[in-house]
């Protein structure tokens, strides 16, 4: 049986004035206050720059307005490669120790599944020569500002091919509602993969000035 | 002084000391009074306690007070205005208030739930997690367990003690009001007074639960905990409930569950069974039978007799003799902060049949108000938040009434115009049931095949369609299951917490917690919220309570606690749930689909028995 529908001659032993006080009472008790997040306010949305959409062959969608373009270092961390963004006075002082920073540039993509994931496209270098990985995934991410597209590797010829989603199979996609800046923030800061001054724990290693 | 002394003093030993201080100045600050108390008592199964002595000490004044019965009235030995009451387990003592007429404190700091709380994941056994455990964990000295054991033996002998007995009994019931204030020291920093204040306020509201005790049809019930009565019920019940004849009986009569026979129903059924991937052997656990038993409704009566054959080998329910059903319902046991009383004592065990012997007493109605599709409206919640300003498909598959139903239609399982009368639906939404709860908690492809009996490319399918229907639920569940195991703890918005990566690793155990426990802190909350209003809960269950009111109230009381409850989901959530309502009046007993086939059998075998024995009686008096 359910009821919402009809409200009923209501609580006349109890003023909804009471329940209302009360209803405030127990909400001072709720523990999602900075420092103390909560499950329904964990705000953890995270977004983690990767080299192409994941999981493989995941269908999505690229986000038509942010592009920005990043001084960036790909780099092998432990195991992985990680995407490492770099402030512009610090590219100078990377060079003198061997480090090449380059241009990227930062698609926004979502998956099918929900996934927020920045996929980073290098430049074309001097000579205006791009790689045909790295061209043929911008073609791909540009695809994915108007259709839901996947990406998937053609190694005999050394690019990447999109496919289309059959039409009306997802809905629009939805996007954070976040500020460019905090996605920057929550992709590189947050993560500790911003190169900002000599004393990162990168530079520190890069230079052989670390403890280890 | 010295450099080096001001160094030493900023040791360890003394920063403790020094949070400690100062969360007994916060502690003092909040209440003039700080009383910590414990009761000694005989306890009976399904009585009310027969209160031994109790001892309470006044930490500000450090004097303790020593009370034996005779010197214990109807009203609480310490002024309860602005006074905060530390126990640990305090339903124990609240009961011993009631039993003694004595209203409950007003603030009441349980420190068993506070334990709990701050070792909850961290590896530590139920059973240190008692007084003696908290202070074995904190490095303290504590009673030697035998010699607890024996002061308990000797307790529940019952009266009469001797003077020296006596004597011996307040000593030890002043120890543990002495271990219960180390304990206090060590746990202070650790706790937040208002959420603890809260929990304690759900502990005496689960005493006052255990005081009342829920109805037992007292012509029934008296007849089944005789041993050779219920032996012969449960052999008899065999032939009646086994249709399909699993069960097998050997030259002595014993009935024998038979896999061979049970492979065979489920081939004639085309029910997928799991299979242990050692021995490639039936998977017959209870769990696996519950789950089951939820896709295949056909096998219910069977996991049921299953259940009291291998469990239910005797009837333990504890019923006082005035016909309540009481046991200890030992809040906050499980790791997402859920009740759990004892299976066997307790009338919402398993064996749904046995609820059947719930019947209100004449004038009096009961009332099982429920939330409905809690788990899956609690996630849709959580998941809400999780990308500002969308709208989570999720709360609109809860918002339309029937979430599996909609979520049927959704994928195209179910007919767009199709309800759960329409011939075939009820069984494809409860599929869609076990779906949707569990590939919630991670669910694989092979095991929901198995459920469902769909071949595991059709699995894959549904899975397929969940991940992209609900993939703001399953954005969040996977954040959420990285954060929990990066940052190293999980919390609720009430502050239960549970820490990772020390026991809890299961990835499905991790996406599962928060739903759980924030369903457990938004029930706490209604039934904190219902007992302040007056209304008489008797039993927490779940996702539901059973309350109890005089026939002319019901309605009146009903409303009150829905409305409660889904403000309690409001406060929580940020959103409203549903509740469904079942009223029993009397005459009528409670009844649950699932247990009526068993019930009704008992009832039959019952009363065969009872014509079998008159006519003994006839013939031998002829």
């Amino acid at each position: 049986m359910t009821d919402e529908a009809k409200k009923p001659d209501h609580l006349k032993l109890v003023p909804e004035e009471t329940l209302d006080e009360e209803e405030k009472e127990f909400e001072a008790l709720r523990r999602d206050l900075p420092g103390f997040k909560g499950a329904g306010d964990i705000g953890m949305l995270s977004i983690t720059p990767r080299r192409q959409p994941s999981p493989k062959n995941v269908f999505f969608r690229t986000h038509p307005t942010f592009r920005p373009i990043v001084p960036l270092v790909n780099i092998e961390i432990g195991m992985d490669r990680h995407f490492v963004a770099v402030m512009p006075h610090m590219i100078e002082p990377l060079a003198g120790i061997g480090i090449t920073v380059t241009d990227h540039v930062l698609y926004l993509i979502v998956t099918d599944l929900g996934g927020v994931q920045i996929i980073p496209v290098r430049g074309p270098n001097e000579e205006g020569e791009q790689n045909e990985w790295d061209r043929t995934k911008e073609v791909a991410l540009i695809a994915g500002t108007t259709e839901w597209v996947r990406m998937y590797s053609d190694k005999p010829n050394n690019a990447y091919k999109r496919f289309p989603a059959p039409a009306s199979r997802f809905g629009e996609p939805k996007w954070p509602d976040v500020k460019p800046a905090r996605i920057m923030r929550m992709a590189f800061r947050d993560k500790g993969r911003l190169i900002d001054s000599t004393d990162h724990i990168l530079v520190q290693k890069w230079a052989g000035r670390d403890k280890d | 002084m010295t450099r080096t002394d001001d160094t030493s003093l900023l040791g360890q030993p003394f920063e403790q000391d020094l949070q400690t201080r100062e969360a007994l100045d916060r502690l003092f600050a909040r209440f003039s009074r700080v009383i910590l108390e414990d009761f000694e008592f005989i306890s009976r199964p399904g009585e009310r306690p027969d209160v031994v002595c109790m001892v309470f000490l006044d930490l500000g004044a450090g004097q303790t007070t020593r009370l034996w019965r005779d010197q214990l009235t109807d009203k609480l030995p310490y002024d309860d205005d602005d006074t905060l009451v530390v126990s640990f387990v305090f339903n124990a003592e609240g009961v011993c208030h009631l039993s003694l007429c004595q209203p409950l404190p007003k603030n009441v700091l349980d420190l068993s739930p506070e334990f709990k709380c701050h070792v909850n994941g961290k590896g530590i056994p139920r059973k240190n997690q008692g007084l003696i455990g908290a202070l074995q964990y904190f490095g303290l000295d504590s009673i030697a367990p035998k010699r607890k054991d024996a002061m308990r033996e000797r307790i529940m002998k019952g009266w009469p003690f001797t003077a020296e007995e006596r004597e011996q009994i307040l000593d030890y019931c002043a120890e543990d009001v002495e271990m219960l204030r180390q304990l206090l020291l060590k746990l202070l920093p650790h706790i937040d007074l208002p959420i603890a204040l809260h929990r304690g306020e759900f502990v005496a509201a689960l005493a006052r639960s255990e005081h009342i005790g829920v109805p037992i049809d007292m012509e029934i019930f008296p007849q089944l905990p005789d041993k050779k009565t219920w032996r012969e019920i449960r052999d008899s019940m065999v032939p009646l409930v086994d249709v399909h004849g699993v069960y097998v009986c050997d030259k002595l009569g014993e009935w024998h569950f038979n896999s061979a026979r049970f492979e065979e129903v489920l081939a004639a059924e085309m029910i997928s069974w799991p299979r242990k991937e050692d021995t490639g052997k039936l998977d017959l656990r209870r769990k696996t039978f519950e789950s089951m038993a939820k896709a295949y409704p056909q096998i219910e009566p069977l996991r049921q007799l299953r259940y009291i054959r291998d469990k239910l080998r005797s009837i333990q329910l504890s019923v006082g003799h005035d016909g309540r059903n009481r046991t200890v319902l030992w809040p906050f046991s499980s790791k997402t902060s859920r009740t759990q009383p004892k299976a066997k004592h307790w009338i919402f065990s398993p064996s749904v049949w046995l609820r059947f012997l719930i019947k209100p007493d004449p004038g009096t109605a009961l009332a099982y108000i429920d939330y409905s599709s809690m788990e899956f409206g609690g996630a849709g919640a959580l998941s809400n938040k999780h990308v500002p300003g969308s709208n989570n498909p999720m709360l609109g598959l809860y918002g339309g009434g029937d979430p599996y139903l909609d979520f049927g239609k959704t994928i195209g399982l179910i007919p767009p115009d199709a309800t759960r009368q329409t011939p075939g639906v009820e069984v494809i939404r409860d599929r869609l049931k076990v779906l949707c709860l569990g590939v919630q908690y991670g669910m694989q492809t092979s095991t929901l095949a198995t459920r469902l009996g769909v071949s595991e490319t059709e699995a894959h399918e549904m899975l397929r369609f969940h991940h992209e229907l609900l993939s703001q639920y399953w954005h969040w569940s996977e954040d959420w299951l990285h954060h929990s195991l990066s940052s190293g703890m999980m919390h609720t918005v009430y502050g239960w917490q549970c820490a990772t990566g020390i026991t809890e690793l299961s990835e499905r155990s991790i996406r599962n917690w928060p739903i759980q426990s924030t369903c457990a802190d938004i029930f706490r909350l209604a039934y904190v919220w219902g007992t302040r209003h007056g209304l008489t809960l008797i039993a927490p269950v779940h996702d539901a309570v059973l309350l109890e009111a005089p026939e002319d109230r019901i309605e009146r009381d009903v409303t009150l606690m829905r409305e409660i409850m889904r403000r309690a989901s409001r406060v929580v959530l940020g959103i409203e749930l549903r509740t469904d309502v079942k009223i029993i009046r009397y005459p009528d007993r409670f009844t649950d689909s699932r247990g009526t086939e068993l019930w009704d059998t008992v009832l039959k075998l019952l009363a065969e028995r009872r014509a079998r024995m008159a006519e003994t009686v006839k013939e031998k008096s002829a």
